[in-house]
């Protein structure tokens, strides 16, 4: 038995990349360099404020976009000409 | 003032007339009062997610914090909740919904069936979100007294009275309606205010170099030691997924789909407003009041000077606005923790409905009245505050809720373990007790973890068929 429920491949993928980048964010070098007279820690931080909502609507939409893609060529194995259930 | 005045009564009065108006409705059904029946769509509860969270610490005091202590520690502390909104959507709204209850104390004490847990876990919700209640008073309080002339105190018992009547009365049903108009706003006024402010001096980063070049502490991270921000990010991140108010709101929808990209669709806007706040109207304003007493006056004072009263009236609903609707789910919240965690359990069977309403509106007025009494006497740097209130909640409940939701080897121990060790080492850490030189959340956390990883391992292991059970949320 594993020991963990399963989580769709996207989604683990997706944590895994916002983990990864405020990691890297909070690495000690991007405290003192500075660009446009703010710590580059600042600007990674708000970089990842961007990525994180765009890059987990992106993983929700091409979800349930497949599901509903799976789902209709389901339906249409069923309802079609020569389908239906065995 | 005037006209501000008037524009502020206006909106008052439209929140107590959504909540008495649908109070007949939601009074009479546990469901309605505590989860709206379930039925909120998925803008409408994207709008009042971001309402929920935006509060008074997200104009008011995210200006004050990052006008104190700079604009990187600012993006550390809501960055966290940023980055708290997808693990929400990924590990907790969807199993959580199909779970089909009212609070995330349902949750852990089902999983969880103890005694510890169904009492500890309401009364750290309690403590922690009358916390977070107060600081959003303050706001309220020093908005009103410096845009509108009214004095603190009686801003303040205003504010309250009002937000005490339609929330009793109008349960999750008024919050959603009222958070929907309150979002609104907020996004208008911020996200406006920084596009004008923007347009007049040139860019973003135009803005951060002027500013920075007379207020070079603004842009550095020198403010405290880098355990503290990593605390105010980690804070934030595991805050998110089980905070009561949040976790509610995917009671209320419509499904698991919907609670999950209301999720998504909160986060993207409640970035912008942040954003917009820290990298746009706080460089203006540090270079326009260099030396104010009360950073949290930020905001108030940019308005009082790049703006005419229409505007700094409408100002004052924002932030008025972002004060109500967070406290409002906040005292929902408080309210559910006392009539329906902590009393529910004893009363049902044995009181009439009509007793239990009694309950709810009562723990409502209780709660609020408790809140306003401490407001009188605020702390400094609200959202300092009231983070170091939402620590416990994000150390003693999300290492349970993530591994009884996720690990097939949480098992009662772990649980118990976890929530009482997390909240324990948070409470020693915090309050200088034991002093380990981490942020208290890294240290409370750590130990919650461990709990739960001691006890999964060496504890009996859960039963097939609350296993069963739990891989049926995941469907």
């Amino acid at each position: 038995m594993k020991s963990f429920f399963p989580m769709r491949r996207g989604e683990g993928a997706t944590l895994v990349f916002l983990v990864a980048f405020a990691a890297f964010a909070f690495v000690p070098a991007w405290r003192t360099v500075e660009l446009w007279g703010m710590a580059v820690f600042g600007w990674l931080i708000a970089a990842l404020m961007i990525v994180s909502p765009a890059l987990a609507l992106a993983t929700f939409l091409a979800e349930r976009g497949g599901r509903r893609a799976r789902e209709d060529s389901a339906g249409d194995v069923g309802t079609g000409p020569g389908g239906g259930a065995p | 003032m005037l006209l501000e005045r008037i524009l502020v009564g206006v909106y008052l009065a439209a929140c107590i007339g959504i909540g008495v108006g649908v109070s007949k409705r939601v009074l009479s059904s546990r469901d309605e009062y505590w989860v709206a029946g379930r039925r909120i769509g998925t803008v409408v509860n994207s709008m009042a997610i971001m309402a929920a969270l935006a509060s008074g610490g997200s104009i008011i005091g995210v200006m004050g914090l990052a006008y104190a202590q700079g604009i990187p520690a600012t993006l550390a502390l809501f960055g966290g909740a940023v980055v708290g909104f997808p693990l929400a959507s990924i590990l907790v709204a969807k199993p959580l919904r199909n779970f089909g209850k009212f609070t995330i104390t349902d949750f852990l004490s089902f999983r969880y069936p103890h005694a510890v847990v169904r009492y500890l876990v309401p009364l750290l919700i309690v403590v922690a979100f009358t916390i977070y209640i107060v600081a959003q008073l303050k706001a309220a309080g020093i908005t009103a007294e410096a845009l509108l002339g009214i004095p603190y105190n009686q801003a303040l018992a205003l504010a309250t009275v009002v937000f005490i009547t339609y929330v009793s009365f109008g349960g999750m049903v008024a919050i959603t309606w009222t958070d929907v108009v309150q979002g609104v706003l907020m996004v208008f006024v911020v996200l406006g205010t920084a596009a004008v402010l923007v347009w007049r001096v040139g860019s973003p980063a135009e803005i951060m170099s002027q500013a920075t070049a007379v207020a070079p502490e603004l842009g550095q991270v020198s403010h405290m030691p880098v355990s503290g921000y990593l605390g105010y990010f980690i804070i934030w991140a595991t805050a998110i997924p089980v905070i009561p108010h949040i976790v509610m709101r995917v009671f209320t929808a419509r499904d698991a789909e919907s609670a999950r990209l209301s999720l998504n669709l909160a986060m993207l806007v409640y970035s912008a407003i942040i954003l917009a706040a820290v990298l746009a109207i706080v460089p203006v304003g540090r270079i326009d009041f260099p030396g104010l007493q009360d950073a949290d006056e930020l905001f108030l004072r940019v308005m009082e000077v790049q703006f005419p009263p229409v505007i700094r009236g409408i100002a004052v609903a924002a932030v008025l606005a972002a004060v109500m609707s967070t406290t409002d789910a906040l005292l929902l919240a408080c309210s559910s923790a006392i009539a329906h965690d902590l009393l529910g359990g004893f009363l049902q069977g044995r009181a009439s409905e009509r007793t239990m309403s009694a309950v709810r509106v009562g723990s409502t007025w209780v709660v609020g009245i408790v809140a306003l009494l401490w407001a009188f006497a605020p702390p400094e740097l609200i959202s300092e505050f009231y983070t170091a209130g939402v620590g416990i909640l994000s150390a003693s409940l999300f290492v349970p809720t993530i591994a009884g939701l996720w690990w097939k080897k949480a098992n009662l121990a772990g649980g118990v373990g976890a929530v009482v060790s997390g909240a324990a080492v948070y409470v020693l850490v915090q309050t200088g007790i034991v002093d380990v030189g981490l942020a208290p959340v890294v240290v409370a956390l750590s130990a919650s973890a461990a709990a739960m990883v001691l006890g999964g391992l060496l504890g009996p292991p859960e039963s097939p068929e609350m296993l069963e059970r739990i891989g049926a949320l995941h469907e």
